[in-house]
């Protein structure tokens, strides 16, 4: 085991810089803990450790045979191109330094997706959030569910290639858009015949467990443009709001 | 000097492969390729022409050039060339050219959506193929001209393995890299813990989740504290951290992929989608080359001495 020591010393170096360097990059987030008194014991413990291992690592650096010849030893022995693994070995190194300060600038990626702590609180038990509808041939109503239209079992409306890229930036990212509710439009009437598309408003409420769909109009417009809406609101045409006062639907 | 860990990474870079896992995995991609490519969100990107506060290494002055000319040509060398990648033709020009043209165009969408779905998989596999054999078998290339082929097959079994180790390596910096960016810095990594992030990914999306398409209904109040959340929470940054363990050892490469998958269908159905095939793409290299052989075995045109050239291990 002894032996591992400075592999596990440099791993802990590495670890302890990428750490130091987000927590001083995030230190706004963090503030309620790192009063002056306590940055300074979170600072000193890190630099012990790191003083600890560049000790370690610089004893072994000594001997003739040290864990550098070994590795350098191994690598040069792989059984891989040296075109190939002179590329790999650049990559990994850009790799390692965007994990290390926590960014990414495609296609170097820290894989970060979901990272940003939340703290704990109870949400609202009932979720509200505008949705477009349709009217079928026998004028019921159907909440368009967008996403449904990326899962091969599900999707009834739309076909090869409105796959989850494209329904999650239409159903979130894009979904304030104008010219994103006309494609999607565009794509429904010319594959299903569906000619107008209506804002509602789609509830679930946790605590009975009952989802329920309002087609009102006006209720959604409202709800739209004065509530906090997950990815912001939905574009709705300004011919629905003139509906809303009277103002007859253009054909 | 006996190692703690005899099938590490490094060891297995020297045991024998299999040309025919690499052949699967040269279509498996070529295939995920084709897909990504025929996706509408191209045609949604250039219409709304927004980005999401994201970068990428190339300078601006390319990112703008690619955004405003490039994209719909771009699309079509990329499914052209992924369909020749599947069959394996001029394969050796094929892959440096759709590796480009691959990564050029995933900037323009990684610029307009912020997620890393397929190009983060894919990128580094196809640049590691560019210096592999993966068309010595399965390919039309290897029927043009058998002989040459042979001759290079000859060359011994260890030349497909290292692809396959360095896709298994990438396998592992995606997950590990997830896992340590969810507890790095240490000090949000223990607030991270508290579940809320996985609990308002699952209260947030359920309307448009495949939760809600399947049963209707929530399966308990996803508005109050619970236990699963954290439960949630821990267990997948625990799995994630876990895959480092196939750089050490061969023992758990299924159990890990098995785990990631499940991870990925769960997700998928809290409205999490887009990894899983992904996933199983470069799970391909998670499983052992004699299974390839194995497969190829049931195939009456594979030759048989060239079959079970890898031995279990």
């Amino acid at each position: 085991m002894k032996r591992y020591l400075p592999h596990i010393a440099l791993c802990l170096l590495w670890f302890l810089i990428a750490n130091l360097y987000q927590s001083f990059e995030q230190l706004d987030k963090h503030q309620h803990y790192l009063t002056t008194n306590r940055l300074i014991a979170y600072v000193g413990a890190h630099a012990i450790l790191m003083l600890a291992c560049v000790f370690v690592l610089l004893r072994e650096a000594k001997r003739p045979d040290n864990f550098i010849v070994r590795c350098k030893r191994t690598l040069a022995a792989l059984p891989i191109p040296r075109a190939a693994k002179a590329v790999v070995g650049v990559v990994l190194m850009i790799q390692l330094v965007h994990i290390t300060l926590g960014v990414t600038n495609y296609p170097f990626a820290d894989v970060g997706m979901f990272r940003w702590a939340k703290p704990a609180r109870e949400l609202p038990t009932v979720l509200t959030v505008p949705k477009y509808y349709y009217y079928d041939a026998a004028h019921r109503i159907h909440p368009l569910e967008i996403r449904k239209q990326h899962i091969w079992a599900t999707a009834d409306l739309l076909g090869w290639g409105y796959n989850n890229e494209y329904t999650f930036s239409a159903n979130y990212h894009y979904k304030g858009q104008q010219i994103n509710f006309h494609l999607l439009s565009d794509a429904l009437r010319a594959r299903t015949g569906i000619d107008t598309l209506w804002v509602g408003l789609q509830t679930v409420d946790f605590a009975t467990g009952k989802v329920s769909f309002d087609p009102d109009l006006a209720h959604a417009v409202a709800f739209n443009d004065n509530e906090r809406v997950f990815y912001g609101p939905l574009y709705i045409p300004e011919y629905q709001r003139q509906r809303i006062h009277g103002i007859p639907v253009p054909q | 000097m006996e190692s703690l860990f005899p099938s590490n990474i490094f060891r297995r870079f020297h045991w024998p492969g299999s040309p025919y896992q690499l052949a699967v995995l040269r279509m498996a991609m070529g295939v995920q390729v084709f897909y990504a490519v025929n996706s509408k969100i191209f045609d949604l990107l250039l219409a709304v022409g927004a980005r999401q506060g994201t970068h990428t290494l190339f300078p601006e002055v390319w990112d703008s050039f690619i955004a405003a000319h490039c994209v719909p040509g771009l699309l079509l060398a990329c499914k052209v060339l992924s369909v020749l990648l599947v069959l394996g033709v001029f394969t050796r020009l094929v892959l440096p050219l759709l590796t480009f043209a691959f990564v050029a165009l995933f900037g323009f969408y990684y610029l307009g959506v912020n997620a890393p779905i397929h190009w983060l998989y894919l990128w580094f596999p196809l640049l590691v193929f560019c210096f592999a054999g993966s068309e010595h078998v399965w390919s039309i290339d290897a029927i043009m001209r058998r002989s040459k082929y042979k001759a290079l097959r000859k060359q011994g079994a260890v030349q497909y393995r290292w692809p396959v180790e360095l896709t298994l390596g990438w396998f592992v910096y995606i997950y590990f890299a997830a896992g340590l960016a969810k507890v790095f810095p240490i000090l949000k990594g223990v607030a991270w813990l508290n579940g809320q992030t996985s609990k308002e990914i699952i209260y947030y999306r359920y309307l448009d989740s495949p939760f809600h398409y399947l049963f209707g209904q929530p399966f308990f109040n996803y508005a109050e504290a619970s236990f699963v959340f954290g439960a949630l929470t821990i267990s997948a940054v625990l799995l994630e951290l876990f895959t480092i363990v196939l750089l050490f050892t061969n023992r758990f490469h299924i159990l890990v992929l098995v785990l990631v998958i499940a991870m990925h269908f769960f997700l998928y159905l809290t409205g999490v989608a887009g990894f899983m095939q992904t996933a199983l793409v470069l799970g391909l290299a998670l499983l052992k080359p004699q299974r390839f052989d194995q497969l190829a075995a049931l195939l009456p045109s594979t030759p048989r001495r060239e079959i079970g050239s890898a031995p279990e291990r």
